[in-house]
């Protein structure tokens, strides 16, 4: 249901960035609030059915980032009143929560230490900051895009509907200080929660902690750089794509193989 | 009565014969009066501009109106009909609804797409209206007309696109600071091209602006015609510390900015973006500095590139407008046949007799068993009913010329809705 709002918001979107009518436009953002909508009664069946949160697995947690995402998305563009980022983001939205919707199996059992306010807390905080990294992400690449459009004299069809380098930028830090005060304190809330689940003695060290603070030094390196201004502009967007990177890593590959509590997210 | 445009645009008449036909808004505003009160037309509308002069009408004349139109235009202006000659084209019906509408949108235009002819439209018809010389079919036209132009406008890329040096550099630099509001603008030179900038930059809300050049009182009445400040020659190099955008157009042979100078100002302005526009020929800029971080370099060649490219795909949408016109062309058609009696009468008919029978049909059922003479005897008088009542209004109409109790019918009766 909510795959099908989305597709309908994205091809709204679409057919307003290139036939440029209105309407499409807001037909493009009413699907996206309907879908936030349906897809959040989703997450609240999903966790009644469970008993517990609704991402305490893999393809909750994809739901869940899915959501977060578009939620961003929309409150960004409300606020700036700017529909052309919709391209880049309702695609990632469409394939995530499509995949939750077709792969998805609701576990038999869950563990019972992942419950408990300061768990789902840790959760939704934690995926609220990648999908903040995710929004810096998109800035960036459009942010490059246009700066080399400008640089090398060839503005094209996509130039005109992309907004200005100073606007890309930012949105740019906002999603990124947003994202850097989520994840802190999603850090900070999983080792509390952590502390009271396991007792001391067998609570450990986990690799996800050491990937999620350089996560964030990588970003606050971001922010720094945004002072120093021979780095504003190009250079610090690739430093944002570099902490995307490494969100993603943290997202796959820590969860993975490196990783003993974070299977998921 | 038939719709008619009779006119001469930048196609089929050179200047110095514009200027002899073209309405200043005094004129223009006697000249339809004239019309209307001398009964060549019945509803008149005038648009003059320096590439058009047209008049829209409708008139009972039939073929008679466009020469009667024409001579008017002579007489009026005192131009001998023959140098007219071959200068006048018109357009009857929906040939004369497509021309105004590809007016309205631009598509007629010398520069295609050109933004000011829309505003030019709609001035136009708020002085017939004004003038009282206009009524039930031109009012709708140039609604619709305005209605086309803006279509055409939000839909299709005709329009969208800058096409001259200065509207891309303006848009180039809302590409890159977004906002206008708090950037400075430096004017170096007197060339024409970069005072249209520079004021494009001000239209856009550039909030300071400055103008040097190697002689100071030329400055200083540079800078006022743009409404800036005048700087003097020699601290062109320290002011580029401040500015934001920098726009040259100076008579030299080497580079009035180099790069190793531009390398040091952008250190001392901490590496914000600086846009550089060089309008010189030849170039006032060195061309290395595009190399410089944050620095953005443009040349006349670029912007000339770049809003030859941008004319191109206007070009491209030609079609799509045209399709947005013919829509609309089809559609005012409808309006207008739905003004024919005939068709007025139909509907209205067709409306009662469908009342009648849901009525009839009701009441029969609540009435229980009746005898077939009974039946009939109701059927017969419902019919009757409805026949007299519609009998006056019925004839009245097809006698009545005038459109208006039409369209009272129409809205009285809510007819529009009934297909």
């Amino acid at each position: 249901m909510s795959v099908l709002c989305y597709l309908v918001s994205g091809s709204g979107y679409m057919g307003f960035l290139t036939l440029r009518k209105p309407n499409l436009g807001r037909l493009g953002t009413g699907f996206l609030a309907l879908g936030l909508i349906v897809h959040f009664v989703a997450l609240m069946r999903r966790a009644s059915l469970i008993g517990s949160v609704p991402y305490s697995d893999l393809y909750g947690s994809i739901s869940l980032f899915a959501w977060d995402l578009g939620l961003v998305y929309l409150g960004l563009e409300l606020y700036l009143r700017q529909k052309s980022m919709s391209i880049f983001l309702l695609p990632i939205v469409i394939v995530l929560q499509a995949a939750f919707a077709l792969f998805q199996r609701v576990p038999t059992e869950v563990d019972p230490w992942v419950k408990g306010w300061l768990f789902a807390v840790h959760v939704n905080i934690s995926v609220l900051a990648y999908a903040a990294f995710a929004i810096s992400f998109i800035a960036s690449v459009a942010y490059l895009m246009q700066h080399w459009r400008l640089r090398t004299h060839r503005p094209g069809r996509w130039f005109s509907l992309l907004p200005s380098l100073d606007l890309l930028e930012r949105v740019n830090l906002t999603s990124v200080i947003l994202g850097v005060g989520a994840l802190s304190a999603g850090i900070l809330t999983g080792v509390v929660w952590a502390r009271r689940a396991w007792s001391h003695a067998s609570y450990r060290w986990d690799a996800k902690i050491t990937w999620s603070l350089l996560v964030l030094a990588i970003y606050a390196f971001y922010i720094i750089l945004q002072k120093r201004r021979g780095w504003r502009g190009q250079r610090s967007a690739w430093v944002a794509v570099g902490g995307f990177l490494a969100v993603l890593f943290s997202y796959t590959m820590v969860n993975l193989f490196f990783s003993r509590l974070h299977a998921y997210f | 009565m038939s719709l008619l445009v009779v006119g001469l645009n930048h196609r089929t008449a050179p200047i110095e014969l514009r200027e002899h036909v073209a309405f200043a808004p005094a004129q223009a505003r006697e000249a339809i009066q004239q019309l209307t009160r001398e009964g060549v037309l019945e509803e008149a509308v005038i648009v003059s501009t320096c590439n058009r002069s047209e008049v829209y009408g409708v008139s009972a004349l039939e073929r008679k109106a466009v020469p009667a139109v024409q001579s008017f235009v002579c007489q009026f202006h005192r131009v001998d009909p023959q140098r007219l000659n071959g200068a006048f084209y018109h357009y009857l019906e929906a040939d004369a609804v497509r021309h105004l509408f590809r007016v309205a949108a631009s598509l007629d235009s010398m520069v295609l797409g050109e933004p000011h002819i829309l505003g030019q439209v709609r001035q136009a018809f708020s002085m017939a209206l004004e003038c009282r010389t206009t009524g039930l079919i031109l009012n709708h036209l140039f609604q619709k007309a305005a209605q086309v132009g803006k279509r055409v406008r939000s839909e299709t890329e005709i329009g969208l696109r800058p096409t001259s040096v200065s509207a891309v550099a303006v848009e180039l630099a809302t590409k890159i600071f977004g906002e206008l509001g708090d950037r400075s603008v430096l004017v170096v030179g007197a060339g024409q091209m970069s005072q249209l900038t520079a004021r494009g930059l001000a239209m856009r809300g550039a909030g300071r602006i400055t103008v040097t050049n190697r002689s100071f009182d030329r400055a200083t009445v540079l800078a006022e015609q743009v409404g800036g400040r005048a700087l003097p020659w020699e601290q062109l190099v320290t002011s580029l510390k401040i500015q934001d955008i920098v726009i040259t157009s100076v008579q030299t042979d080497q580079y009035i900015i180099r790069r190793d100078v531009i390398e040091q100002m952008m250190s001392e302005r901490n590496h914000r973006p600086l846009f550089l526009i060089d309008l010189g020929l030849p170039r006032n800029i060195d061309p290395d500095a595009e190399h410089v971080y944050n620095v953005f370099l443009y040349n006349l060649d670029d912007l000339q590139s770049i809003a030859a490219r941008n004319r191109e795909a206007r070009e491209k949408d030609i079609p799509k407008a045209e399709r947005i016109v013919e829509e609309e062309v089809r559609k005012f058609m409808r309006w207008q046949e739905s003004l024919s009696a005939v068709s007025t009468i139909k509907s209205l008919r067709f409306k009662a007799e469908r009342i009648r029978q849901s009525e009839l049909e009701a009441h029969l059922r609540r009435l229980g068993p009746l005898s077939d003479r009974q039946r009939n005897i109701i059927t017969a008088l419902t019919l009757a009913i409805v026949n007299k009542i519609l009998h006056e209004p019925t004839v009245r109409l097809k006698q009545s010329a005038d459109k208006r109790h039409l369209e009272s019918i129409r809205y009285l009766f809510d007819l529009d809705d009934e297909e």
